[in-house]
């Protein structure tokens, strides 16, 4: 795989427009300013850092998840809720196919 | 119409993907899925990395097909006492199904329901003989997220795109 060199990349000579609707747009706004940065800056604090989660999850296949998500997935995965009318006919639909 | 009558359908097999099936043909509408199973499904085959099962006719043509892949559940930042005394010394193994694709000209005949099903009665044989916590799905698009919300899926936390269901959940129906 391929990696910039260190520190060369922390010059932030490069731009990246994204088209995005209105509300949104308004929305990134309002987030910015609660956080007291840019927009610009808020995207990229939030947006790298995910991306480096999405490229660690695709390269390893190891699902990462914020600390507060992982304890909600587990706990889900603990204590199952008792099946769902949906999950009861997907039952049914596994059976009929295997 | 969907989930009704034999499956496979008649004159169609489900089998693993192999080099004589028309890979490149596919067209499912959308490039991402088409690319996935034109390009690389069949290397990872090879690398033994996931497994693709096409639904096929006699002449190789692939009607639809779903990708199956180990992975796994990062609780890294789980706190102990949530582990019930057993803290998991590896991330706990999760399925997924990776990929889930029907040729544009096979749509209307609820193969995509049924492959979906099928992927899952694979999942729970697997689960007999290595476990996993839950299976997982990666929907490409809001309508698949409603798709697999519909069969008894649930969001996973803190993502837009994939969803779970417990695997004791899925022996669960499927023992009912």
């Amino acid at each position: 795989m391929s990696r910039a060199p260190a520190r060369t990349n922390k010059i932030r000579d490069e731009s990246l427009l994204v088209r995005i609707d209105r509300r949104s747009k308004a929305l990134l706004r309002k987030a910015a300013a609660a956080k007291g940065l840019s927009v610009s800056d808020y995207v990229r604090s939030r947006v790298v850092p995910l991306a480096r989660q999405d490229i660690v999850e695709a390269d390893t296949g190891v699902l990462k998840l914020s600390r507060d998500d992982q304890i909600a997935l587990w706990r889900a995965l603990q204590s199952p809720a008792r099946p769902t009318a949906a999950q009861r006919e997907l039952g049914k639909l596994i059976r009929s196919v295997r | 119409m969907s989930g009704d009558g034999e499956f496979p359908p008649p004159g169609l097999t489900l089998e693993l993907l192999d080099r004589r099936h028309r890979r490149k043909a596919f067209s499912s509408g959308d490039r991402r899925v088409d690319e996935w199973l034109g390009r690389r499904a069949l290397p990872a085959m090879r690398k033994n990395t996931s497994t693709t099962r096409v639904l096929t006719d006699e002449h190789g043509a692939i009607a639809g097909f779903y990708t199956l892949a180990n992975t796994a559940l990062d609780v890294s930042q789980v706190p102990l006492d949530l582990f019930d005394g057993e803290v998991p010394r590896h991330p706990p193994p999760t399925l997924t199904l990776a990929w889930l694709g029907v040729d544009s000209r096979s749509r209307g005949r609820g193969l995509g329901t049924r492959l979906f099903a099928r992927a899952l009665a694979d999942g729970l044989r697997a689960f007999e003989t290595v476990r996993f916590v839950a299976v997982v799905v990666d929907a490409l698009t809001e309508v698949n997220v409603a798709f697999y919300e519909s069969h008894g899926f649930r969001r996973v936390p803190g993502t837009t795109n994939k969803l779970f269901l417990p695997a004791s959940t899925l022996v669960a129906i499927v023992e009912e």
